[in-house]
């Protein structure tokens, strides 16, 4: 299971990654420990400090979104906006509606592998899933796992984010 | 002068006010940028000062200072 967590604003990223985890926490139940810390490293995908447990995270003009679950998982969030399809040659998109489909697709994707935009020009294999959603107007949101997984989304306070 | 440069294709691209911009800001984290807005204004930078940003080199550039040295190291 794939939980996405949603909120407005540009609430601290790991403060909203450990709010996220004990909502994860409570969902999944079992023994997860009680806190998680995120791990950066250099060059690296951010990791919890539970194993079993991944996230990742995009923010995108005012919303923030988190996907978490028991397998990594990536996930790109964009504000829908005014672009030019054709300076993007990498992408086959002719209108914005498909660009961002793409985009967001291809930068799941990318941030599922943990490699980032320095894969920008490459394909997505055959051996992942990528699925769309529409949760704000205006924003496309993509999802990269290993595999299709059943999702669950929340939209969180922002006041509740330290 | 490259930085100022810079700060106004973030302005006109992003909005923000040139007087927030320093060369340790955070481009994601400061400004609110997405993946899209990072690749934009690479692109804008490719066109104004005519080079190339190769793809293994985005992962490197965080703040406005990591894109005024890349591009300082590729226009010489």
């Amino acid at each position: 299971m794939i939980v996405l967590f949603f909120v407005r604003g540009n609430a601290d990223s790991d403060a909203l990654v450990k709010v996220c985890y004990e909502h994860y926490r409570q969902l999944v139940g079992g023994d997860l420990p009680p806190e998680a810390n995120v791990l950066r490293k250099p060059n690296k995908k951010p990791q919890l400090d539970v194993e079993g447990v991944h996230f990742n995270l995009s923010h995108s003009h005012g919303v923030c979104a988190v996907a978490m679950s028991d397998r990594p998982v990536g996930i790109d969030i964009e504000k829908r906006r005014k672009i030019d399809p054709s300076k993007f040659r990498f992408l086959n998109a002719t209108d914005e509606e498909t660009f961002f489909k793409q985009w967001t697709a291809k930068e799941s994707y990318l941030k599922f592998t943990g490699e980032g935009l320095s894969g920008i020009s490459g394909e997505i294999p055959p051996t992942v899933h990528t699925e769309h959603y529409e949760i704000f107007d205006g924003y496309t949101v993509c999802v990269c796992s290993d595999e299709e997984q059943s999702v669950v989304a929340y939209e969180l306070d922002p006041a509740s984010i330290n | 002068m490259i930085l100022e440069k810079l700060k106004e294709i973030l302005h006109e691209q992003l909005g923000v006010a040139p007087e927030k911009i320093t060369a340790d800001s955070d481009i994601m984290q400061d400004f609110g940028a997405d993946s899209l807005d990072v690749v934009e204004m690479l692109m804008n930078v490719e066109s104004e000062w005519n080079v190339i940003v190769d793809d293994d080199e985005i992962a490197n550039l965080h703040t406005v200072g990591d894109v005024e040295r890349l591009i300082r190291a590729k226009i010489g």
